[in-house]
């Protein structure tokens, strides 16, 4: 077969597709990718570093700026583990609340990379329709919080506010009405050929692979594995709840895609479940006005929309963190791209890229 | 939180092995600690036993004690459900350890991750290179003795 010169290509840091500034560079024999090399790094502003300054309420904010399309789960994540440590009860309505706001922003998150393929893949319509039902959700959002992406809404304890009197027949309605927004979606773009003929059998990612790399979250189990945290190391209440486990077979970037509906529908359902549960009682448990954690060392896992998110705290007993890591799955993840990347015409890559969903926020730090 | 911990039995079924190893479990998670000697050939059981299947690398990570470091992998077995935290001492002058990315890919970014910020040398890594910060950067940011 004649070959090409082959052709270095800079992808990024200001590229649309790369969603942040993320760069890929790609190398080319004609439109064809033999390899690809990942340079991140441009977003790091040393939060592992900084959190060891800061005291533990006071570092809440910077969780919130990690994954800042899916914040309620990093929020959630950081007071659990110093709930852990700290031995802190927890009310039982506190909790539902973080659950009902956790599975709201996995929704935000999932309709922002829907959208952001869509427009990926030039189609703008299925970028409105979902930024407007996320809209819908920032709204409630802030309703409860009074911010829309950087919430802080969480505190060790509990939650900062209680739910206001006009939040659950707004979010009630919401939920009744997405899923017939989301057929529209369909409608208008998963059936469509040429989005189809984009994603259909292309970046196709073996569970092996998936495992040996550490993917996990929906990429994960678009591969056929149905590895979640809230299943296989649950925690808050997520054992209240009846709902699945979306899993698809086919690893490419249309099984990738349509997963992020079907988990949607599922935090629909734990939604619905912990509004009809939602006990009346304390939204903050009993915690020291200045808090302190005993020396150890704990680290817990909560599942984001990106997958696996790990806090690690190291404490010596004083009011600051002796050293903080956070796992951040798309990290991980993108570390895969290079692999998956291979062998792909260059139009694909786009394709293949939205359907991993990295959030530049979390990969930097 | 759900039990995530390892059966007892298979603890000490490695650990006879170990001589190094020390059992470090607390109330929340399984935890050994090893020798840096020691640490590729449990990795390798931790992986391949198939009472153990840890195929799942989720984290590795490293932490300044100021006289030595603590190198942190958190594993998971996706077969059995249990997880277990992995840590290995070493010095803290020329601080270096065997990579473990032919076992586990998805060490190759968490090992670079903390060459970058915490300076340890990964030995035999396919490409160990400063990840986040940029290629001329100096010192390494996590160390303890770091001044900006």
């Amino acid at each position: 077969m004649p070959r090409t010169q082959e052709l270095h290509l800079n992808m990024g840091p200001q590229h649309p597709s790369t969603h942040g500034v993320y760069r890929c560079v790609l190398t080319l024999d004609g439109e064809t990718v033999t390899s690809a090399e990942n340079h991140i790094g441009y977003l790091h502003r040393g939060i592992e570093k900084i959190a060891e300054s800061k005291t533990y309420p006071q570092f809440l904010p910077y969780t919130d700026r990690m994954d800042y399309l899916c914040p309620m789960v990093y929020n959630q994540g950081y007071v659990e583990t110093i709930e852990i440590m700290m031995g802190v009860e927890v009310p039982v309505r506190a909790e539902y609340i973080r659950v009902i706001m956790a599975e709201l922003s996995r929704i935000t998150s999932h309709l922002v990379m829907v959208a952001t393929m869509a427009i990926d893949l030039s189609s703008s319509t299925g970028w409105m329709y979902c930024l407007r039902e996320r809209e819908k959700i920032l709204d409630l959002i802030e309703m409860v919080c009074g911010s829309r992406l950087t919430v802080s809404y969480m505190r060790i304890g509990g939650v900062s506010e209680d739910l206001p009197d006009e939040f659950i027949p707004g979010l009630r309605k919401f939920i009744g009405e997405l899923p017939a927004y989301l057929d529209e979606v369909h409608e208008l773009l998963t059936g469509n050929e040429i989005f189809q003929a984009r994603t259909k059998g292309i970046g196709i990612l073996p569970p092996d692979m998936a495992i040996a790399y550490g993917v996990t979250g929906p990429n994960l189990r678009a591969s056929g594995v149905a590895y979640d945290v809230r299943r296989a190391q649950p925690y808050s209440v997520y054992d209240h709840f009846n709902f699945e486990i979306p899993v698809r077979f086919n690893g490419d970037s249309l099984d990738r895609y349509l997963l992020r509906f079907d988990e949607i529908e599922q935090s629909l359902r734990i939604i619905e479940q912990a509004l009809d549960g939602l006990p009346e009682g304390e939204i903050k448990g009993k915690v020291p006005k200045l808090i302190k954690v005993q020396p150890g060392e704990v680290y817990h896992q909560v599942e984001s929309s990106k997958g696996a998110v790990g806090f690690f705290v190291v404490s010596d007993g004083s009011n600051k963190p002796y050293r903080l890591h956070i796992r951040g799955p798309s990290f991980v993840n993108i570390g895969v791209f290079p692999e998956l990347a291979r062998g792909w015409k260059i139009q694909d890559i786009i394709s293949i890229l939205a359907s991993i969903d990295p959030v530049l926020g979390e990969i930097d730090r | 939180m759900g039990n995530n911990s390892m059966a007892p039995g298979l603890i000490s079924k490695i650990s006879s092995r170990y001589f190094s190893m020390t059992i470090l479990n607390d109330q929340h998670t399984t935890k050994v600690q090893v020798e840096e000697n020691d640490l590729i050939y449990l990795m390798e059981e931790l992986k391949n036993d198939p009472d153990l299947h840890f195929d799942l690398l989720l984290d590795i990570t490293a932490v300044d004690y100021l006289d030595h470091y603590i190198v942190v992998y958190n594993l998971f077995s996706l077969k059995h459900g249990h997880k277990i935290m992995v840590k290995c001492r070493i010095e803290h002058e020329n601080p270096s350890l065997i990579t473990v990315s032919d076992l586990y890919p998805a060490a190759e970014v968490l090992e670079c991750e903390v060459y970058d910020l915490m300076g340890i040398e990964f030995v035999s890594h396919p490409n160990l290179h400063r990840i986040l910060l940029p290629d001329d950067f100096e010192g390494f940011p996590l160390r303890k003795d770091y001044k900006s």
